[in-house]
């Protein structure tokens, strides 16, 4: 809608001849960034496929692509690339939905494990695991999106009565994400369900995530980001304060269902396939935000491709650490996002 | 274009702040809204401009004669007419003062088509108007506190509004920066623009308003011309304290001071 839309607008007649440079400047960091991301998120492919378990020479990988007998091909083709591919999605889906809370809720320290809609979704999965541990990756989606979208409602209904404060808010999340998180240990701790399955669960991980996996979520998340996308620059004028975008003729009420509505989508989405990944949505859109700025349709997006890049090295790192075995990726992004965290709270405001 | 109160009844969780006020501005003039803290002058504001659902009573908005219910009316075709600017606000945001301004075509934007000569003319005005013309390049966060408030007044500008809503908009302001912002709005309110202010200062609303409004529990205490409501009586019924009041030498206006 606007001001600028990436690349269309281009101010004609009106005497515009003069240099926009804030607008030339903001345009020109969103594309270097795109750019830097998209070559980072490459090389990290590319590595996935390469290593892992077995190391597998970068030909080989590369003639992976195609599917085919040999074992690497197999390897690469059924294992490495359906991993990778999920991967990008989980911290897609993550990313955008920390830049999403992170304007609704207009605090910085939004995210969706840390305001209890990882843990809604994750509370369903485990029912569901317990309940019926044949449970197909589609149905487990489904399942996961359900929990998603209940964990979103309740955050909600707790910010609906508008006197909700930010630090109120968050206090409640907090709240929600401990009781829930609590719960699903109870569950699968007293079933027979608790394997290595669930540790990676709990920790966050994409151990055997294949093409099923990355196929179920894909149709959700795609849509979802391109709405939230689209959002931009309602985004924008929610960003100014409650009072200032229903001033700007912004529904506020209705967007902020509207978009907790693909918070829970995205949410269960990565959830369903990566379990609880802690972190990725609280440090994505900052670390988006302070190469692109403030503005929601160059901030979505350059979100969605950090939380990809964030994913998909901490899992390539988490498959190297202790070859052949795996760690959890979840650990190795609580372990970046921790610091992370700790620094927001210290250094900025 | 005219703005009509009718019955107005706001509340904030049942807890009822403005008790049926009526009021009427009309195209043209520079209102002030005055009243002690607490009696309900931001929330009266904020049902005018719908901001707040009113529990009871009707906002009317329009040319004169052919004024529409606000509540029938599309909220992006309210904010076309209509621009609040709320009170001051700490907002800790990585914009330039430009790009602040171009926030405030939301209203006129269609759904993922690009920007048109007549948003940038829009905004090109707004700057002008507010001065901001050195300062479009400028971070926000690197504003003094008149600059800040200058770049917020020309966001609502550039929404293009026939009637223009502000919070306190010289509170925390140093005195030169408050007698800026209100020759901006004097100048706007000249060129056609209807202008209402809710303002703490009463020496500056008998300066620059026409039309004054006194607020009290969430009642009209008194209305009319600086003239005619700026009396020793009315004023220390309103607000508490004995008042004394001074001809302005230069405009012969009253000035109110505490005695």
């Amino acid at each position: 809608m606007t001001e600028g839309a990436p690349a269309s607008a281009t101010m004609t007649g009106a005497g515009e001849s003069r240099p926009r440079s804030w607008r030339s400047r903001r345009r020109q960091r969103f594309v270097t960034w795109t750019l830097l991301a998209c070559v980072l998120l490459l090389a990290v492919g590319l590595l996935s496929l390469i290593l892992g378990a077995i190391t597998i020479a970068p030909a080989d990988a590369l003639g992976g692509l195609i599917p085919g007998e040999s074992f690497e091909r197999t390897v690469v083709w059924q294992i490495r690339l359906p991993r990778f591919l999920g991967g990008v999605l989980v911290g897609a889906a993550l990313g955008v939905s920390g830049a999403l809370l992170q304007v609704v809720t207009r605090n910085p320290l939004a995210d969706p494990t840390i305001l209890g809609v990882s843990s809604a979704a994750g509370l369903a999965v485990a029912i569901a695991l317990v309940a019926a541990p044949a449970i197909g990756q589609q149905s487990l989606t489904v399942v996961s999106i359900g929990g998603g979208l209940v964990g979103a409602g309740v955050l909600l209904a707790l910010a609906w009565q508008g006197a909700v404060t930010a630090i109120r808010l968050t206090l409640a999340g907090v709240a929600i994400a401990a009781f829930f998180g609590a719960v699903i240990v109870g569950l699968l701790s007293s079933s027979r369900t608790f394997l290595q399955l669930s540790l990676g669960f709990l920790a966050g991980g994409l151990y055997g995530s294949d093409w099923r996996d990355a196929a179920a979520i894909a149709p959700v998340v795609l849509p979802a980001g391109l709405l939230a996308f689209a959002l931009g620059s309602r985004l924008n004028a929610l960003a100014l304060g409650e009072e200032m975008a229903a001033g700007l003729g912004v529904l506020t009420d209705r967007t902020r269902v509207f978009v907790l509505g693909i918070v829970g989508l995205l949410t269960g989405a990565a959830v369903a396939i990566a379990g609880l990944v802690s972190f990725v949505g609280l440090v994505s859109p900052h670390v988006a935000r302070s190469f692109v700025g403030d503005d929601h349709r160059f901030l979505v997006p350059a979100s969605a491709l950090t939380g990809a890049i964030l994913v998909t090295s901490a899992d390539l790192i988490a498959r190297l650490v202790i070859r052949p075995a795996e760690i959890p990726m979840g650990i190795l992004t609580a372990a970046v996002g921790a610091p992370f965290l700790l620094y927001l709270v210290r250094f900025r405001r | 274009m005219n703005i009509r109160a009718d019955g107005l009844t706001l509340s904030y969780r049942r807890f009822e702040v403005v008790h049926d006020v009526s009021l009427s501005i009309a195209s043209g003039e520079f209102a002030a809204i005055v009243g002690p803290n607490a009696s309900g002058k931001s929330t009266l504001l904020r049902g005018l401009a719908r901001v707040m659902r009113p529990d009871a009573g009707r906002v009317y908005l329009g040319e004169p004669g052919q004024e529409q219910d606000i509540a029938t009316l599309g909220s992006r075709e309210v904010a076309r007419r209509l621009a609040i600017l709320p009170q001051m606000q700490q907002l800790d945001i990585d914009l330039v003062v430009e790009e602040l301004v171009w926030r405030g075509r939301t209203p006129h934007h269609r759904f993922l088509r690009p920007a048109t000569p007549d948003d940038a003319a829009a905004v090109e005005r707004a700057i002008h108007a507010t001065n901001l013309e050195a300062l479009r390049e400028r971070p926000l966060r690197a504003l003094s506190g008149g600059e800040r408030q200058r770049a917020w007044l020309a966001l609502a500008l550039a929404q293009e509004p026939r009637i223009l809503l502000l919070d306190e908009p010289t509170t925390f302001l140093d005195l030169r920066h408050q007698v800026e912002l209100m020759d901006v709005l004097r100048t706007l309110n000249q060129g056609g623009l209807t202008v209402v202010a809710v303002l703490h200062d009463l020496g500056l609303a008998s300066r620059y308003a026409d039309h004054i409004i006194g607020i009290m529990d969430g009642r009209i205490a008194f209305e009319g011309s600086p003239s005619e409501v700026m009396r020793e009586d009315v004023l220390e019924r309103v607000f508490g304290i004995p008042m004394t009041l001074v001809p302005d030498p230069r405009t012969g206006r009253p000035v109110p001071l505490p005695s």
